[in-house]
């Protein structure tokens, strides 16, 4: 009895983890006493970047309003509502864990792999930033006019595209997990710099043609230029400058990169947590 | 699993020479070159025990206790020497370790506060696969058992330290862990609370044979009264080992007694260090009652030393055998420390 209960325990593991995972996230995030609070903590990031952003528009192009290029820039924003959502969730998710709850060390050795717990505590994070990404396209279409046709949109393209992307952002995320688990302090900075560093690379607000040559480079290696170049195809139905003409060839490369990157950021995660369990930082209290 | 029934008859626990250093400089500080201190947590540590064994790590405040228990737990890895939880390699087998493993440390602030005790707990049940039902049968029975039944429905941020650390406790057996690592499990806990925690650990290991506890603690009295063996550990080295009676056993050169006197004249304690087989006498003066403590070289020679004392004029109101305290074993291995002191006496 005792034994069998112990086998069944081990085949099951990671997904009882996972959900539990996600439940905790759900509880320690989520304001759920003040809905209107939470919904505005939601929504008011990612909708006011993406409304600096026409603003900017429309005082540079004089008035004169192309809304081709302001549906760029409402889809460009409003996907990148899922990067800055959910990559950072990860860091945090250690540093909370460890400097404020101390409750690191005991999850660290569950018999889980932390990495489950990590994308488990993520997860929450995705539903917030598609509420994000459709109320964003929601204000896009009615105040600013900008093409988008509810019965056009290629919802097959979205779904695969967005599915990969998740998967990116997994890589990116755990991969600044790990950062968080060795920098004593910085990982923070560290994880924002960088995914600021990624917002200006990947096309989300500007066409890569006008990046300079190493930098367009750099962003036909990452899969969120992919990413968020398929989510405006789908949803608008055109194409950007300086991307691939094809769909096909596009979903292609996005696949392509997000295992590169997503492999090389959990190889990155090991190493790092190799080193912080060298050094002893999995129950530090660093107490910055 | 394979790996975890490759070595049948493994010891709970074995370190073979472990060694521990920590090195101050962090290689990922930007800037500044701080110089390189490193400190020897642990130095050359080699323990067995056995399963089914309640045993003690007795060690000064630094002595490389939390390392022990840091590196067993695979939290931390050693800097060399081989380590083994159940026969399994703590560099390589780090997911069956962790499958029989749990620890709790005392004296900290840890949990989820925005959690209830019970969902706290099930989370943990969790992340082990317990499932949801026998999970909170166990809750139930844990928290009853540390006497924390009426906070299950409780915020862990409403807890005070010591439920906080019961709660911990009952979080590290919800998995029916094999191997328990009890780092000061009772330290801030008021005297009742400390003995609910001492006899349900006792409780738990009589509940099912082979399961192990390893447990570090700065009150004497705890390890004695908890602890089938003990090591005491100083500057990382493992200076004693054994059966904590035959460690004051080792002590006890001499048979010592101790006598309260109805009246004090000097000519006892003189006549006394003239009798037969006496090795040592000393005359205490306490809150007004006299007594004479005297070492025997064996303890036939008690009887002598009462008539020395009754033809002296003196007249004994009690004898008492002194026994030699697990403390006394200590201070003797490790020295004195002001901060142990503070430590070991608060509660004795
Ligand atoms: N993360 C760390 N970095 C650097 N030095 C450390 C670290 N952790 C512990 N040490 C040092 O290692 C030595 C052993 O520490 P450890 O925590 O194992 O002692 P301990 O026996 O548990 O002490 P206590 O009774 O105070 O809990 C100490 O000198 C301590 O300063
Ligand atoms: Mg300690």
């Amino acid at each position: 009895m005792a034994i069998t209960e112990r086998e069944q325990r081990n085949s099951h593991s990671w997904i009882h983890s996972l959900r539990a995972a996600v439940w905790l996230e759900w509880q320690t995030r989520g304001n759920w006493t003040n809905p209107w609070l939470f919904t505005l903590y939601i929504l008011g990031k990612p909708i006011s970047a993406a409304l600096v952003l026409v603003f900017m528009y429309e005082v540079v192009s004089g008035g004169k309003v192309n809304t081709m290029i302001l549906g760029y820039l409402i889809v460009g924003a409003a996907t990148w509502a899922f990067v800055d959502t959910v990559m950072g969730e990860f860091p945090r998710t250690v540093l909370s864990d460890r400097e404020e709850y101390a409750m690191l060390k005991y999850v660290y050795i569950a018999p889980h792999r932390f990495i489950t717990f990590l994308i488990g505590r993520a997860a929450p994070r995705i539903l917030m930033a598609a509420v994000a990404f459709t109320v964003t396209l929601i204000i896009g279409v009615v105040f600013l006019k900008i093409p988008i046709h509810i019965f056009s949109i290629n919802y097959l393209l979205l779904t695969v595209t967005m599915l990969i992307g998740f998967i990116s952002l997994i890589g990116f995320g755990v991969a600044f997990a790990g950062l968080a688990l060795v920098l004593k302090r910085g990982a923070w900075d560290m994880s924002t710099a960088i995914s600021g560093a990624l917002y200006l690379v990947t096309g989300a607000i500007f066409p890569i043609t006008i990046l300079p040559g190493f930098l367009k480079d750099i962003a036909l290696v990452i899969p969120l230029t992919y990413w968020i170049e398929l989510t405006r195809r789908a949803v608008l139905g055109y194409s950007s400058p300086g991307m691939p003409s094809g769909w096909a060839i596009t979903l292609f490369y996005q696949i392509i990169t997000t295992i590169l990157v997503t492999t090389i950021a959990i190889i990155a995660y090991y190493i790092c947590e190799h080193f912080a369990r060298e050094r002893g930082q999995l129950d530090r209290v660093t107490g910055n | 699993m394979t790996a975890t029934q490759l070595y049948p008859g493994a010891p709970a626990i074995q370190t073979i020479d472990v060694r521990r250093v920590y090195k101050s400089r962090s290689g990922f500080t930007f800037g500044g070159q701080k110089a390189g201190k490193s400190v020897t947590a642990l130095d050359g540590v080699s323990l067995t025990i056995q399963k089914g064994e309640l045993f003690g790590l007795l060690g000064r405040n630094g002595a490389g206790k939390t390392t022990l228990i840091k590196i067993l737990t695979t939290l931390l890895s050693p800097t060399s020497g081989e380590a083994y939880v159940d026969g399994l390699d703590v560099n390589k087998y780090v997911i069956p370790i962790r499958k029989k493993i749990a620890m709790v440390s005392g004296g900290e602030q840890s949990g989820y506060g925005i959690l209830t005790v019970r969902e706290q707990l099930w989370m943990f049940a969790q992340f082990y696969g317990v499932t949801s039902q026998a999970a909170h049968k166990k809750i139930d029975q844990l928290l009853e058992a540390v006497g924390l039944g009426d906070q299950a429905n409780q915020k862990v941020y409403a807890l005070s330290t010591g439920m906080r650390q019961r709660m911990n406790l009952c979080r590290a057996l919800v998995s029916d862990p094999e191997i328990l690592f009890l780092d000061e499990p009772t330290v801030g806990l008021d005297v009742e609370a400390s003995r609910i925690v001492r006899d349900y650990v006792r409780s738990w290991m009589q509940e099912k044979p082979g399961r192990t506890v390893l447990l570090t603690t700065h009150y004497m009295f705890e390890a004695d009264e908890l602890c089938d063996r003990v090591a005491i550990i100083n500057h990382g080295q493992i200076v004693a080992q054994g059966e904590t009676d035959d460690l004051k056993k080792g002590l006890q050169e001499h048979a010592r007694f101790q006598f309260e006197l109805s009246e004090w004249a000097p000519a006892f304690e003189e006549e006394l260090k003239q009798s037969r087989g006496v090795v040592s006498a000393q005359t205490m003066n306490k809150k007004g009652k006299v007594s004479v403590q005297i070492a025997l070289e064996n303890e036939e020679y008690i009887t002598s030393a009462m008539q020395t004392i009754s033809s002296a004029g003196g007249h004994v109101l009690t004898l008492r055998r002194i026994e030699p305290t697990l403390e006394e074993v200590f201070m003797r291995l490790v020295g004195n420390s002001d901060e142990d002191k503070a430590a070991g006496e608060d509660e004795v």
